[in-house]
């Protein structure tokens, strides 16, 4: 296994799940492809079979019928035992062992595994680094209780990648985060997850983390069900259905523009001072405030909403690069759309 | 405060106190189960040629403190012979501990002639000599399957004691002598005034209607005698009070108290398993316990509050039976 | 026939003289205490730690089983905790009572009858730790691949650990304590001198005795806490 180990495909094939004495599947005939190195959230309300479909993967719960398949491979061709050790698994308030040190908690599965003392050391702080628990020396020994949520899930995230597994499964790794700790976390997690390319099948019941951080969004709906499969940005501006269009809310077209920061349009050529130098009405930017390129457009939006103000002008680094008006605000072209040529 | 209690630590019936009433019913319970399987079918597999130690014998004692120590005696002696025993002190009462020696739970143990009589062969007679005691205590051991080894000279039995001025006084030297000699004030414990040998008794047989009672808690007698507040007490005959307190031991020259030497009482399978050695450590035990050696041994125990096992031992040692 | 003359004169040893607060029974005649104690003290209370080392470690091989087993196949619970319970609250002479019929007036009987009573606290103490394994942790145990054994020695055991030591030390003091009675049926333990001391009446034995149970039930609880120390070091770790 090598540290950065590329992912690999995970493939529903009509998997459905019924719990016995229910009346409906939980999950239904499922057909969901996610490509190796993608990152797929999968969302929907509360029985939507969100957790039954991830799962079913690392086979915590069984299939009733139909096949799940990592690679080429059915999950159903080796143990369950085997299966899961190959399968980076966090959950919902980091699901640490409390009575483990940070070392011990990411070294649970190399140590199964059989994983000599050196090497396992040698991991345990590379994966510390990775997460940005460092220096190492201070975190190895803690216990979870001497962490804060968001340590505690960073550890979380080093634990389910200790052994390089090719997939990752995570159950609402964040959702016991306060706000402030959860954006900070989704940040990491999305440079580590563009760093180390795995296969990642991500359960939330925030469809902004869902926007924020999906390659694709697997949106399901009651009687588990697929509604829609797509990229954020598709999702946002052409749901399926009535029922993705109202799980998205009526801010969809806000949520649209979390897909785009600031930068993107400013490079893109849209602003302000080129309109107005082609219209020959340059008008005044006066009064404007400044805004990051790193920023949202629904964030720089929010800003000059603040400011009643009818642009902002961007900066970055310090350095001016242009102005963005009220206008390519609020209808960017194409917003989002390049996002697969984002992705690591 | 002195001696307070030291009494009652000497009955010869034990006061079933605490517990041991307890634990006695369960040593009936045992008995009922295992008198069931039968005793004497028991004796034939014993019939094998006798070796040391090949069976342990187990030493019962009761729930006093002179029980105790002859308990100990029997024990350390036979152990020193170089037979396995195992010491049961505290097994219960009269009935109880003869409970257990009949079902096997118990081997051998101490017991006192008089209680024999009474207790176990609801004998109401006045015996006329320890002899005649004794030998009507050997026909119940006898068709028990008991054997009865030598008796000891000294006797526990309930006596009236009275102060040696008091004595002088009116020239007493047995309980008759108590008759006509005006008003005095006799005590003994709640317990003891009604029956053949409590205070009813003591003034029926000699005809002592002078004799005016005094109920005492047990173990106050000594305290109450010495101070003058009585003038006779109700004691025990191996009292280690007797050898300090300036008393005098009335003689019952009408037998009313019986006689009450105390011999090993050994069921006879168990006597079987024991070679000449034993019965003849025992008979020379049994004839040194002098009412002098005992009550020395029961004022160790129950005024120095030496442990009845090192009691025992240093006596054994002393006398070269160890 | 017997005869009862003596067949010389006995030697009477010199058994010494006993100090006022011996003869007087003193609440505490401390020369006495240190005197006796090899005799009177010292073996009752290495008998005693031997009797109730026995019982709790043998009611922590049953209890332990037995709460695993009710862990593993929940229906068991029931039946076994309403038996064990129904052990619990038999009065301990009464057990004492029962059982002499069968097993005598023996060590074997205390033991079953001490044993008796640490079930229950012991299987409560496994079962109530094991449940309270948090969910989450159990799940993500599993999920990481850890098998039956592991998730119960490297997770689930080491979580009831606080539970199941709180539990041992109930019931080790209560066995100090259910132990002294054990002196009705076997001449052993620290409730031997006590019994003795209260049928003649004599303060320094049974307030000695007594102490020593005490001190024992004290000292046995203080190391079960240090042990729970030494093997449970994450619940002193706080941030």
């Amino acid at each position: 296994m090598t540290q950065h180990s590329t992912g690999t495909s995970i493939t529903f094939d009509r998997a459905t799940k019924t719990y016995p004495g229910a009346a409906v599947p939980a999950l239904d005939a499922l057909d969901l492809e996610v490509e190796a190195g993608e990152l797929v959230c999968l969302v929907g309300p509360s029985g939507g079979g969100k957790t039954t479909a991830l799962q079913l993967v690392n086979r915590l719960v069984d299939l009733t019928s139909g096949d799940i398949r990592i690679g080429d491979r059915s999950i159903t061709d080796q143990s369950a035992i085997a299966l899961r050790r190959t399968i980076g698994y966090a959950i919902q308030q980091s699901g640490l062992f409390p009575h483990y040190t940070v070392a011990d908690n990411i070294a649970t599965v190399p140590v199964v595994l059989g994983w000599d003392k050196a090497r396992i050391r040698t991991r345990t702080a590379e994966l510390l680094e990775l997460v940005g628990l460092s220096p190492v020396e201070t975190w190895l020994p803690r216990y979870p209780a001497q962490l804060s949520g968001g340590q505690q899930q960073r550890v979380g995230i080093a634990r389910a990648l200790a052994a390089d597994p090719p997939v990752m499964l995570m159950d609402e790794p964040f959702g016991a985060l306060d706000p402030i700790t959860r954006v900070a976390v989704q940040d990491e997690f999305l440079a580590i997850h563009r760093a180390v390319g795995k296969t990642t099948l991500f359960v939330t019941h925030d469809i902004d983390e869902a926007i924020k951080m999906a390659d694709r969004i697997a949106i399901l709906k009651p009687g588990g069900k697929l509604a829609q499969f797509d990229t954020p940005a598709n999702v946002l501006s052409d749901p399926a259905d009535d029922f993705v269009a109202e799980f998205l809310g009526a801010e969809r077209g806000l949520k649209r523009l979390a897909l785009t920061t600031v930068g993107e349009i400013v490079t893109a050529g849209t602003t302000g001072a080129k309109a107005a130098t082609t219209d020959g009405a340059r008008p005044s930017t006066t009064g404007w405030p400044d805004v990051e390129a790193t920023m949202t457009l629904r964030e720089a939006l929010s800003v000059v909403s603040a400011a009643r103000a009818d642009g902002a002008i961007v900066h970055s680094d310090g350095s001016r690069l242009g102005e963005v008006s009220l206008h390519d605000l609020i209808a960017p072209p194409a917003a989002g759309e390049d996002r697969e040529g984002v992705r690591a | 405060m002195a001696i307070l209690g030291q009494g009652h630590l000497n009955r010869r019936q034990a006061l079933t106190g605490l517990g041991r009433g307890l634990l006695g019913l369960g040593a009936l319970g045992a008995a009922g189960a295992s008198l069931s399987g039968c005793t004497s079918s028991q004796q034939s597999d014993l019939t094998g040629p006798k070796k040391k130690g090949r069976r342990p014998i187990t030493v019962g004692s009761k729930g006093f403190a002179e029980s105790w120590i002859t308990g100990e005696l029997y024990a350390q002696g036979l152990r020193n012979l170089g037979y396995t025993v195992d010491l049961k002190t505290n097994v219960g009462s009269s009935d109880i501990i003869n409970t257990a020696l009949l079902s096997g739970q118990i081997d051998l143990y101490p017991e006192y002639t008089g209680v024999m009589l009474v207790t176990f062969m609801g004998e109401d007679k006045l015996m006329d000599s320890a002899q005649q005691t004794f030998d009507l205590a050997q026909t119940w051991a006898e068709d028990n399957q008991v054997t009865m080894l030598r008796a000891t000279p000294f006797e526990n039995k309930n006596a009236v004691a009275v102060r040696k001025d008091f004595a002088d006084k009116h020239d007493l030297q047995t309980m008759s002598d108590l008759k006509g000699i005006g008003a005095f004030t006799y005590s003994t414990y709640p317990d003891n005034v009604t029956g053949a040998q409590g205070y009813e008794g003591i003034v029926d047989t000699y005809d002592l209607k002078n004799m005016k009672l005094k109920t005492l808690s047990i173990g106050l007698n000594y305290q109450a005698i010495e101070r003058g507040e009585i003038d006779a007490a109700d004691v025990f005959t191996t009292d280690p009070q007797l050898l300090r307190s300036d008393l005098v031991v009335l003689d019952d020259d009408k037998k009313l108290f019986g006689f009450q030497n105390v011999v090993p009482l050994i069921r006879d399978d168990a006597f079987a398993e024991l070679d000449d050695d034993a019965s003849e450590f025992l008979d020379t035990l049994q004839s040194l316990l002098t009412l002098d050696a005992i009550q020395a041994m029961n004022e160790a125990s129950a005024i120095n509050r030496l442990d009845p096992a090192n009691v025992a031992e240093m006596f054994l040692d002393e006398n070269g039976l160890m | 026939m017997s005869d009862f003359a003596p067949a010389g004169d006995p030697v009477i040893p010199d058994y010494g003289q006993a100090s006022d607060c011996v003869i007087n029974n003193g609440a505490f005649c401390t020369d006495w205490f240190l005197s006796q104690w090899s005799t009177v003290f010292w073996p009752p209370l290495v008998s005693h730690i031997v009797m109730v080392a026995i019982a709790v470690s043998i009611g922590f091989v049953i209890a332990f089983g037995a709460g695993l087993l009710a862990y593993r196949k929940k229906w068991l619970a029931g039946p076994i905790g309403m038996a064990a319970t129904f052990l619990y609250t038999l009065p301990p002479l009464a057990l004492f009572q029962l059982l002499v019929p069968f097993t005598g007036l023996s060590l074997l009987t205390v033991e079953i009858a001490l044993v008796c009573f640490t079930l229950i606290i012991i299987f409560q103490a496994v079962l109530v730790g094991l449940s309270g394994v948090p969910d989450d942790v159990r799940r993500a145990a599993t999920g990481m691949g850890l098998d039956r054994n592991q998730l119960l020695f490297k997770v689930e055991l080491p979580l009831a650990l606080p539970s199941i030591i709180s539990g041992l030390r109930i019931a080790t003091v209560l066995t100090v304590s259910i132990a002294t009675i054990a002196a009705f049926v076997v001449d052993d333990g620290l409730g031997s001198p006590i019994i003795k001391a209260v049928s003649s009446p004599f303060n320094t034995q049974f307030v000695g005795a007594g102490a020593l149970a005490v001190l024992l039930a004290f000292a046995l609880d203080g190391l079960l806490v240090l042990l729970g120390r030494v093997l449970t070091p994450w619940t002193k770790a706080r941030s």
